[in-house]
């Protein structure tokens, strides 16, 4: 005791300690929001940092947020990614170039995390060079003692924010025994004899003198001749840990015998730097609620591509948020699980489990025995087809970018707010499940353009004040509803392959599950919402059989299309409106006025995504244009063109035996003009809708005029500028 | 009973694409176990005879009909009670989407009750859908334990049974404590019902199910005869880790018989109908709706009995 009163004192409200990426945006955040913080690092900045320097799209999303556009802009955009699997075969994965989201970027740690402590220091935060050795907590404050160049310090701070990494030592202050780190990577500098393609490179699985380690390797370019080559991997519970130099050294190798043409020869310009990497089966949550974990060391690097810079900056932010909320509530600033619940938010909540499966995937995929038992206990099935059905992870895209909240966003920001409200709630209340349900779900709602459904509850409900809490959970019910009869006809009755059964299991628990979610949902805004929700959902699985008996059918009318998009679509949009009118304290029958708005608005949304799908893909999956055709799914530019040139019938029946002529058909769909005309009425319908909104006059009338434009506008933001061209 | 469900589903439009599959439900209308569970419940309260007795009970029926639809979508099953299965006729997204359409109608019937019945309609259909995940988290899972078994059947069976006395009480107009007591009733019975449905898989003859004994472990489906057989006898454990054909499965259940492991689960569904008749609210002399909720019980007492090798 008598040490602790004896050194030098330091004050703060939040005391944030480690300076990496989570630290920085979690202080720069928390000054820029008037709080009094002291950010404590153990080096003094620029410092070398172990790190693949590959940025998600997500982190650099927070850097130009903190201001570093400059910085951004200095490194070249990554337009793809190069996945090697085991030498043998290539799949490249395209990163969608959406307005809005950039695209991902490879910055050194020493150049990125000395801006964003700088970013940090501009907005008013302190440094302090020391290294924390322990925390007590004593009343309503806590305090750090540590260790600086001049010997011991005492910081005294209401909350301590705990940022310090994947051996955190604070996290073992609060928690008696060591948790051994769960993965391992080790990064060197390379000179490139030949310039480096603007390409993340990754090979994966690790094979190492014929061994085949569950880790992979990367080369990411960092500058035109300058690369980031490294390895990672998981710890085997029965087995030492390699030399992780050795294993970097073998994989360099091996990378100037297979990729010496792409590269040339390698020279190390540095040495080595290896360390822990923070993946946790759960978030690490502090059980002393004045200490709350962020980035690594709660444990929130993705545990399949081990990227941790994305989850640990978008932590720092919903921490901060998190922190200041509850301050102004004023009172003590404990947060207790509360934190956990803000970083957990922004983190891939995959699990350990995927890894496990991602594990043995790879194994499989060389024809390695995988371990049936590890499969079995993580239920494989599930995580497989998450892993293979999402490409991307629901808590990695932002709903801000999605282009239904820009539209909100440009009449009445606090409508954009509010839809972020309703994609957190959303998360939260499919999490519980397995990941596969939050995953495909969310695939689902944002494929296209975003939570439309919950936008027309929101903005149709808006009312002078903020919104009620029921309508964030108005907004869940619309979403989760309309997502069900969708994901049954996804999944159920695919290829008749050995995985049927597999698929029906999950169509059916995942369909399900977004059902009872969204009867929870509209329960809390009573029986009259949860009766219009259910008549909605009857007349959706009405809509789904009507379009599935007219599967691979070419006779299918274009009424029986348009009866089938009122049924599903065009009463989704409906019911928004009525669950708008309910937010707004009024009836069902107050929704009256803008029953033409939803009906013309769920059709148009319906074909703005046939489109879209039919010409370009769809845009989580580019290059897979048509894949609906070769399973009889027929849209309505489809339908039009058999009108208008009957011998398309005969070349879709061939389409039906071999899948690979989609593009002959696309081609006719173009060249009947029934494309043309499917654009025609989907501009049209959004028009209609437009008016109808205008018309109704109501307080958020504007921002749904706005939304009501949507379909035809990303129609034509999607479509080539040639797509309508007649040859 | 049988009669208002079809009323119920013949509210369907015409021209609705769904109503073949549903009439099928109507020509098979099983059990109505849930049904008369609620209908009896409400003899207890001073309104045994409100009109939304009948609805509710239908409601309580079409959710079960749903449950059942989705499950031989999950499980692939093509024969239920003698006939061939929605997706066996019409294909499996076909039995989807009326389930889909039977929950969803389900829903709409709850709604005219009240903002509670809602509610908990609601919670209840989302533990019986996580019932049926915990399931199927746990297929092929040597390793299963007991207590997830009794997590899984609480979720998929016994609330639904639970929520029908319940909401039976509740409508009926029942007193608090009768409703709760009722409540606890149709949890208990919900449990003996599925624990003597799982030995019934083991023991039962394939002329009066249709299906060979064991089918359930050539799914995957380790139910409690098997977890407790599973405790004792190792070489069970390694015919069952080498996915059984369906001519192993003779041998497979001999071998959990002579564990004695299906009288342990016998004397486990009994002891789940013992507390479901501590739980029966009694009167004084006994009146129609006790005993038919007594019968209910008796019925899965004999089931017990019949389950007995």
């Amino acid at each position: 005791m008598t040490t602790a009163v004896a050194a030098p004192r330091e004050e703060a409200e939040i005391a944030v300690v480690g300076a990496g990426p989570a630290g920085c945006v979690a202080a720069a955040n928390l000054a820029e929001l008037g709080h009094d913080v002291l950010l404590i690092d153990k080096d003094s900045f620029p410092r070398e940092k172990p790190c693949g320097d590959g940025l998600g799209h997500a982190a650099v999303a927070v850097a130009e947020r903190l201001g570093l556009d400059e910085l951004v802009e200095s490194a070249p955009e990554i337009a793809s990614a190069r996945v090697m699997i085991g030498h043998r075969r290539q799949s490249a994965i395209h990163f969608p170039r959406i307005p809005g989201r950039p695209l991902p970027r490879c910055i050194t740690r020493k150049e990125f995390d000395a801006a964003l402590l700088g970013a940090a220091q501009e907005r008013g935060a302190r440094f302090l060079r020391a290294r924390v050795d322990s925390l007590r907590s004593a009343g309503r404050g806590q305090t750090l003692i540590g260790t600086t160049d001049a010997g011991a310090v005492a910081v005294r701070a209401r909350l301590v924010v705990a940022a310090d990494g994947a051996t955190s030592r604070l996290r073992r202050v609060i928690r008696k025994g060591a948790d051994k780190p769960t993965a391992y990577a080790i990064r060197r500098y390379f000179r490139t004899e030949r310039p480096l393609d603007e390409v993340m490179q990754i090979d994966v699985p690790l094979e190492i003198d014929g061994r085949v380690l569950a880790g992979y390797g990367w080369v990411f370019p960092v500058g035109e001749h300058l690369a980031n080559i490294g390895v990672g991997i998981t710890r085997e519970a029965h087995r030492p840990v390699p030399s992780l130099r050795r294993l970097l050294e073998a994989y360099v190798a091996d990378l100037e015998v297979k990729g010496g043409r792409r590269f040339g020869s390698l020279e190390p310009i540095a040495d080595p730097m290896g360390s822990p990497v923070g993946i946790q089966a759960q978030i690490q949550v502090a059980e002393s609620p004045g200490l709350a974990l962020l980035g690594d060391a709660a444990g929130t690097t993705h545990p399949v591509t081990g990227e941790g810079i994305s989850f640990a900056m978008r932590g720092g932010e919903s921490l901060a948020a998190e922190i200041h909320a509850r301050s102004r509530r004023g009172g003590p600033l404990r947060l207790g699980r509360a934190a956990g619940a803000a970083v957990w938010r922004s983190f891939p909540q995959i699990g350990v489990d995927v890894s496990i499966i991602v594990r043995a995937l790879m194994l499989k995929a060389n024809g390695m025995s995988a371990p049936a038992d590890s499969l079995r206990s993580s239920g494989e099935p599930f995580l497989s087809a998450a892993w293979r059905v999402t490409p991307q992870s629901a808590y990695e895209t932002a709903v801000e970018e999605t282009p239904v909240c820009g539209a909100l966003a440009e009449h009445d920001p606090s409508l954009a707010t509010a839809l972020g409200r309703v994609n957190d709630l959303l998360l939260e209340r499919l999490s519980d499940s397995t990941p596969f349900v939050t995953e495909v779900i969310h695939d689902l709602i944002r494929a296209h353009m975003g939570p439309v459904y919950a936008a027309v509850a929101l903005a149709s409900g808006a009312s002078a004040g903020p919104p009620p809490s029921t309508a964030y959970d108005a907004g869940v019910a619309v979403e989760t509803v309309a997502v069900m009869p969708k994901l049954l006809t996804m999944l159920v009755d695919r290829a008749r392959t050995k995985q049927l059964k597999i698929n029906n299991a999950m169509a059916i628990l995942t369909g399900d599950f977004a059902a009872t979610r969204s009867l929870v949902a509209a329960a809390k805004l009573g029986p009259a919402a949860v009766a219009a929700l259910s008549r909605t959902c009857q007349g959706g699985c009405e809509g789904g059989m009507r379009d599935a008996v007219a599967r691979f059918a070419t006779d299918r009318s274009a009424a029986s299309w348009h009866q089938a998009a009122c049924e599903t679509e065009g009463a989704g949009m409906i019911l928004a409106t009525e669950f708008g009118a309910l937010i707004r304290g009024e009836d069902l029958a107050a929704a009256e006025p803008l029953r033409a708005f939803g009906q013309e608005l769920g059709i148009a949304v319906r074909l703005a995504e046939e489109i879209v799908e039919l010409t370009v893909g769809d845009e989580l999956r580019p290059g897979r244009e048509g894949a609906a055709l070769g399973r009889g799914i027929y849209s309505l530019p489809v339908l039009y063109a058999l009108e208008a040139e009957p011998s398309l019938a005969r070349t879709l029946v061939r389409h039906a035996a071999e899948p690979d002529g989609a593009a002959e058909i696309i081609a006719v769909v173009r060249d009947s003009g029934a494309l043309r005309r499917a654009v025609a009425e989907c501009t049209q319908r959004a028009e209609a809708a437009r008016s109808c909104a205008e018309a109704w006059g109501g307080r958020g009338a504007e921002p749904l005029a706005a939304v009501a434009l949507l379909p035809a506008q990303y129609v034509n933001s999607r479509l080539p500028v040639d797509a309508l061209e007649v040859c | 009973m049988a009669d208002e469900v079809g009323i119920a589903l013949a509210l369907l439009a015409g021209d609705s694409p769904l109503r073949e599959s549903c009439q099928y439900i109507v020509a098979n209308p099983g059990k109505r176990f849930r049904a008369s569970a609620l209908e009896s419940a409400a003899g207890y309260g001073d309104r045994p005879d409100d009109p939304l007795v009948g609805r509710a009970a239908v409601a309580v029926e079409m959710f079960h009909a749903a449950t059942l639809a989705h499950d031989d979508v999950v499980d692939d099953g093509k024969i239920r009670r003698g006939m061939p299965t929605i997706g066996a006729y019409a294909g499996n997204l076909a039995a989807s989407l009326v389930g889909g359409w039977l929950f969803a109608r389900a829903g709409e019937l709850i709604a005219e009750i009240d903002a509670e019945a809602v509610s908990r309609f609601a919670e209840a259909a989302s533990v019986v859908c996580e019932g049926e995940m915990i399931e199927s988290r746990d297929l092929h899972d040597v390793d299963r334990s007991r207590a997830r078994y009794l997590v899984s059947i609480e979720a998929k069976t016994a609330r639904l049974i639970a929520f029908s006395t319940w909401l039976g009480a509740k409508v009926g107009g029942a007193s608090k404590e009768v409703t709760e007591r009722l409540e606890r009733f149709g949890e208990a019975v919900g449990m003996a019902f599925q624990i003597t449905d799982d030995i019934l898989d083991l023991t039962a003859s394939a002329e009066s199910t249709g299906k060979t004994p064991g089918s359930d472990l050539r799914g995957g489906v380790y139910t409690l005869p098997t977890i407790y057989a599973l405790a004792i006898d190792p070489v069970l454990r390694e015919g069952l880790l080498q996915d059984p054909d369906e001519e192993d499965l003779p041998e497979l259940v001999e071998r959990i018989r002579a564990t004695g492991a299906i009288d342990a689960a016998l004397a486990e569904g009994a002891a789940w109908i013992e507390q479901a008749l501590e739980a029966l609210p009694l009167s004084d002399p006994p009146c129609e709706h006790e005993q038919q909720l007594l019968s209910l019980a008796r019925l899965v007492e004999a089931r017990v009995e019949e389950a007995r090798p």
